[in-house]
């Protein structure tokens, strides 16, 4: 037990570390904002990572594409509510 | 037959002065010829004025009828010209209706398709156990046998969304998710007339139940604040602030559940919420969801005449450019009462003490640290509560037929001390979690694992409950639609196997009756509960 806790903590301070040194240089994509996802699929293919967020009907869409990195976010609509480029 | 020039030489018979001259014709019946001049075989066909033949005349009157003609044909000509400028002026009106018609529909159409949105989520698997036991579910609706079921397996599916997202207005959503959920329970056959019956079907079959079903408006703060911006009040069934969004944040529900949902938690709960980010300069600092709920899950009758309250407050202090970006950390606390009515009147035994655990408050909290880049993220939670983790929870796959009163088995003390433990109104749990994914550059694969140790109640001296469950696997996305993983899922009792005495049991609830000195729970460690899944995930 104690040995779990000890792990956690260090997990908790790793983490922290992790948040200290600071984000990437991120950069908005707001061309994006308002299409759909078969536009994204047409223009970068298929993502590195699909994530469905049951509780908006939305989806997380993680691309890379041209050596740039990318996240987007769907709202219900299907339309893409969020674009960031993360590095 | 005569001709015009014969015509031009004859000149007008004798005529009085002054008098039309007048011409007499004479016809050869049998030839036909018309003469001037009487003769033999010839009889008078006519008397014409002499000017009838006058070429001249002939010319002028010929004349004076083309002219007339044409003067006809000329009014005739502007008549359908100034017809056909008309005719050309209304279709050119015409045609600009027509093309303002066009986009009238298109945009019909585009504001038609864009009032609603249709989906689905679809989670498959094959699993096959090792070892089989006793134990909460790995996802919904699956079941597995406990104890002595080796190489038990199965396909099935665990969830089948049907999303429908109306958008009546500015700002307005309506979602209707209906989904699916296990029947399980025998009810006898139907009798029909005097000898015959009808088996039951109601054990087993994949039933729909509503999942969600609720308005949300989307601009409640947007006239107060910027940074409120895209803040909602929801109201139905609708996600409560952990479950869904922490599924969300792990992004393998398809595999797992999370922690607490694992436990007792459901992710849907009637009731009323307030929901969104707290923004500024469009970066994310904060995200809150707070309401108040029916003390039931979705999927039972409110009884009570209370209401229970939960709220999540996560904090990103540098700053978040897209939903759970760099490090954050949460907090929630959910706070209610077991579902019973208020005239109810718990089980009594002999002893003064009565289990307390159905009507007794309920409480569950989480701390958490996480950190989400594009490519990785790593969750730590710590969690705590107060009788939210039952039996009912703990065999939430299969238990004892002892717990659920259909039969008498070997484990109708493990049964009993599982009840006292749990269900007496003073249970504390704690828990500690570690979920984390990272991928695979340039290439489809992710790995993911999950990490829970749970203490169902504090209060137990090693407790023969505690437990520790494991998730390790590999995602595959197929294209955006499809992924899959394949993973090994593990629940642990991870003390060393003893026996717990009856009276020790009874101190918590008075479940064992009669004299309990020498008396013990033998075997109170629960068997290990080992797994392969290979998941599917539909989303579109």
């Amino acid at each position: 037990m104690k040995r779990s806790i000890m792990a956690g903590v260090l997990a908790l301070a790793m983490l922290a570390m992790a948040g200290c040194a600071g984000q990437g240089q991120e950069q908005s994509q707001s061309q994006w904002l308002g299409k759909s996802r078969s536009d994204l699929s047409a223009a970068m293919g298929e993502p590195k990572s699909a994530v469905p967020l049951p509780d908006t009907g939305g989806e997380m869409m993680f691309y890379s594409y041209q050596g740039h990195h990318y996240v987007f976010e769907t709202g219900a609509d299907g339309k893409i509510e969020k674009a960031v480029e993360v590095r | 037959m005569m001709t015009l020039a014969a015509a031009g030489a004859v000149r007008a018979q004798s005529s009085p002065a002054g008098a039309t001259p007048m011409l007499k014709l004479y016809v050869d019946p049998s030839t036909g010829q018309v003469f001037t001049r009487p003769g033999r075989g010839r009889s008078l066909l006519t008397t014409i004025p002499a000017t009838a033949l006058d070429p001249n005349a002939i010319e002028q009157r010929v004349e004076q009828k083309t002219q007339a003609q044409l003067q006809q044909n000329q009014q005739q000509m502007f008549s359908l010209e100034k017809k056909n400028d008309e005719l050309a002026s209304q279709n050119h009106q015409l045609a600009q209706q027509v093309a303002e018609i066009k986009p009238a529909w298109r945009d019909y159409i585009t504001n038609f398709q864009n009032k609603f949105a249709v989906g689905t989520l679809v989670y498959g698997d094959y699993r096959f156990y090792t070892h089989t036991g006793f134990g909460p579910q790995e996802l919904t609706q699956i079941n597995t046998p406990g104890p002595g079921n080796n190489s038990f397996n199965s396909f099935d599916i665990s969830r089948a969304y049907l999303n429908f997202f109306f958008f009546p207005a500015d700002g307005m959503t309506v979602r209707v998710t209906p989904n699916i959920y296990r029947t399980n329970g025998t009810a006898p056959a139907d009798k029909v007339g005097s000898s015959s019956s009808i088996g039951s079907n109601l054990s087993g079959n994949m039933g729909y139940r509503l999942k969600y079903a609720y308005l949300q408006y989307n601009k409640i703060f947007d006239r107060i604040s910027d940074g409120l911006k895209g803040d909602s009040v929801q109201g139905g069934f609708i996600p409560n602030p952990l479950v869904a969004w922490e599924e969300d944040l792990f992004g393998y529900r398809y595999v797992t559940l999370t922690p607490w949902n694992y436990l007792s938690l459901s992710s849907t709960q009637p009731g009323i919420s307030f929901a969104g980010p707290i923004k500024i300069n469009e970066k994310q600092y904060a995200d809150y969801d707070v309401g108040a709920y029916n003390d039931s899950t979705f999927h039972a009758f409110e009884q009570t005449n209370t209401k229970q309250v939960m709220g999540r407050l996560s904090v990103y202090p540098f700053g978040a450019k897209w939903r759970f970006q760099g490090l954050g950390a949460t907090f929630f606390y959910d706070y209610g009462y077991g579902n019973v009515a208020p005239d109810f009147i718990p089980p009594t035994t002999t002893a003064t003490s009565l289990l307390h655990g159905k009507e007794a408050h309920i409480m569950r909290a989480a701390a958490m640290l996480h950190y989400t880049a594009e490519n990785w993220g790593l969750i730590a939670e710590y969690d705590f509560g107060h009788n939210a983790f039952t039996g009912g929870n703990l065999f939430s796959s299969s238990g004892p037929q002892d717990y659920f009163g259909v039969g008498k088995t070997s484990y109708a003390g493990f049964s009993s001390m599982t009840t006292a433990f749990l269900e007496n109104g003073s249970a504390v749990e704690r828990g500690l979690d570690f979920m984390g994914h990272y991928h695979i550059p340039t290439t489809p694969f992710t790995l993911f694992g999950l990490f829970e140790w749970f203490q169902p109640n504090t209060n137990v001296n090693n407790d023969p409950l505690d437990f520790q469950r494991w998730v390790a696997g590999v995602s595959y996305q197929y294209n955006e639609y499809l992924r899959f993983a394949i993973d090994s899922q593990n629940t642990m009792y991870y003390h060393s196997q003893n026996s717990v005495s009856e009276s020790y049991v009874n101190s918590f609830a008075p479940v064992f009756s009669g004299s309990t000195a020498g008396k013990y729970v033998a075997d109170a460690v629960p068997r290990d509960i080992h797994a392969f899944f290979i998941n599917m995930e539909f989303n579109y």
